[in-house]
């Protein structure tokens, strides 16, 4: 090894180069978070273990067996002699409505909350809150007061799970679509706001304070500059966001909205697990077309 | 007996390089012969192919005509795993010196080796990384002046000492050729200067063929004792500094 070119360089052949990097080691500077972190996860995944009463002993019984095995070879098995019929037949009969009524939900839900959120965004953001927004760091006390009741709002539009939102809208609008779509679009107004506003400030702030030098008010700012350079943002965002709206819209049907989850329910109520099998079928299809619109309008909006 | 073999004793050879994006010509026929320890800069205006020619030389950019040789092996028509054992050889310093900034100096210095271990190597050197190549980066960073940050994260150093973990990363792959493109770019006139002079003096050490580019000539000039003119793709002079007149660097960029 002594014609190894890095022992070339050994500048100091006195002092002991083993010593020096032990040193260094136990003088590198530290991350008390890191470590903290580290200790509690291990402490808390040894509590969950030791207190959750987790056992896999029963998991591959011979009954749980038998049950997997006579699921797949006969409930879930289409009950008809083609099935060709079979599957044309649960279309017409609620396929078609279930899935048509599941995308109409889910894009209704999404527009609305897209353009709350595009009203709460601004709200939410330091940068624009700011005295002088995208110049200065402080804030004058109303704007801060405003700032933190919108954020305030966002994180409990949020807090609330759809579900729960369209159970509660359901006692006060009765039976239909709209409690479904109400509650999305509140739950997901409350997360695109508050993405909204992160996505503002980051924004890149050399041009946004180069507009603020032109004299433009904060709105202008927004309208002008600010939307051009987050609209990628936003848009990827929101159709992140729409792909969860159509997953959700199925799960609200079981409330009661006549979704593709309504029917997966009564099929289940009716113990027709073929017909549930069909349309959990259809629900997957209809969140991967929703994927492929997304992908394709994320392609494009990389463009602009 | 390091990694890569240098008995051959040669430096880094290109003929007639040409590389075109999509119809435009990036590079015409550009031909630079680099022997061991020597050392040369790469002048121009943007848009000159300085760039394009590091990325071949590098073989981070497929050439479409003509040939790189280094050390007396041709790049051209290498396997996935020959490119990777090739690379593994080409130190390359770059203009915003790409190291992980999250990770502790040390452990950006020690990934200069990646290519010669497998994934499960490369796991176990993370975890524990071996005595010796602890010592080997000292040394380095020792050379380089700075030892004392060998276990600071990386990015609370500053943009020199940054570049300085750039240069010894390369040097700790012990390659054989030693590649930089505007490696001074982030770094103020007088730091330049010393991490120019420190970086030919490493490479002198170790009798790798350097080659830098610059768009600062005077830098080039002060620093290098043979310059590489280039404008358009192509090279326009290569000779020792001092028989370059300052007419010919007016003309290399003018409009």
């Amino acid at each position: 090894m002594s014609e190894s070119p890095s022992n070339s360089f050994a500048s100091c052949a006195t002092c002991d180069r083993a010593t020096d990097v032990r040193a260094l080691w136990r003088k590198r500077p530290r991350d008390g978070f890191v470590r903290f972190s580290i200790w509690s996860l291990t402490a808390l995944v040894t509590a969950a273990w030791a207190m959750g009463g987790f056992s896999f002993s029963n998991w591959f019984s011979a009954r749980r067996l038998e049950n997997a095995k006579r699921f797949i070879s006969q409930d879930a098995a289409p009950q008809a002699d083609s099935v060709t019929e079979w599957a044309s037949d649960l279309w017409s009969r609620h396929g078609a409505h279930g899935l048509m009524a599941t995308l109409a939900i889910s894009v209704l839900a999404i527009v609305l909350a897209a353009i709350w959120a595009l009203c709460l965004a601004p709200l939410t953001s330091r940068v624009v809150m700011s005295r002088d927004p995208w110049v200065k760091e402080g804030s004058h006390p109303a704007l801060r007061f405003v700032r933190q009741v919108v954020r305030l709002f966002c994180i409990a539009l949020r807090a609330i799970p759809e579900y729960v939102l369209a159970f509660l809208l359901l006692a006060i609008l009765g039976q239909g679509a709209w409690p479904a779509v109400l509650a999305l679009a509140l739950h997901n107004a409350g997360i695109l706001g508050r993405l909204g506003g992160e996505t503002l400030e980051n924004l890149e702030r050399k041009p946004m304070r180069a507009l603020r030098g032109l004299g433009a008010s904060r709105a202008s700012m927004l309208a002008h500059g600010g939307l051009a350079l987050a609209l990628p943002r936003f848009m990827l965002y929101f159709f992140y966001r729409f792909e969860t709206c159509v997953r959700e819209a199925t799960v609200l049907g079981m409330l009661g909205v006549v979704s593709l989850g309504y029917w997966i329910a009564d099929a289940r109520v009716r113990m027709r697990y073929d017909e549930m099998v069909f349309l959990i079928g259809l629900s997957v299809l209809l969140v991967i077309a929703a994927d492929a619109l997304s992908w394709f309008a994320r392609r494009a909006v990389r463009r602009m | 007996m390091g990694f890569c073999d240098k008995s051959s004793g040669e430096g880094l050879i290109a003929q007639k390089l040409s590389v075109s994006f999509s119809g435009t010509a990036a590079l015409q026929g550009v031909s630079l012969e680099v022997a061991a320890g020597e050392a040369v800069a790469l002048v121009g205006p943007s848009g000159a192919g300085k760039t394009t020619l590091l990325r071949v030389l590098a073989t981070a950019q497929e050439a479409t005509a003509g040939s790189v040789k280094l050390g007396g092996r041709d790049y051209a028509h290498l396997s996935g795993v020959e490119l990777q054992k090739v690379r593994a050889c080409i130190g390359m310093v770059h203009q915003d010196h790409a190291l992980v900034p999250n990770l502790r100096v040390a452990q950006n210095v020690l990934s200069g080796r990646l290519g010669r271990h497998g994934f499960f190597g490369v796991l176990r050197r993370a975890v524990r990384p071996p005595k010796a190549e602890l010592l080997e980066v000292h040394a380095l960073l020792d050379r380089l002046g700075i030892a004392e940050k060998m276990f600071h994260r990386t990015d609370s150093l500053s943009g020199g000492m940054q570049q300085r973990v750039a240069i010894a990363r390369a040097l700790f792959q012990e390659p054989h050729v030693l590649l930089a493109d505007e490696p001074v770019a982030s770094v103020d006139p007088a730091r330049a200067v010393d991490l120019l002079r420190l970086l030919r003096a490493v490479a002198e050490e170790r009798q790798l063929p350097l080659v830098v580019s610059l768009h600062d000539v005077q830098l080039a000039r002060a620093c290098f004792p043979r310059v590489v003119g280039m404008r358009a793709g192509a090279v326009v002079f290569d000779a020792p500094t001092a028989d370059v007149d300052t007419a010919a660097f007016e003309e290399l960029y003018a409009l």
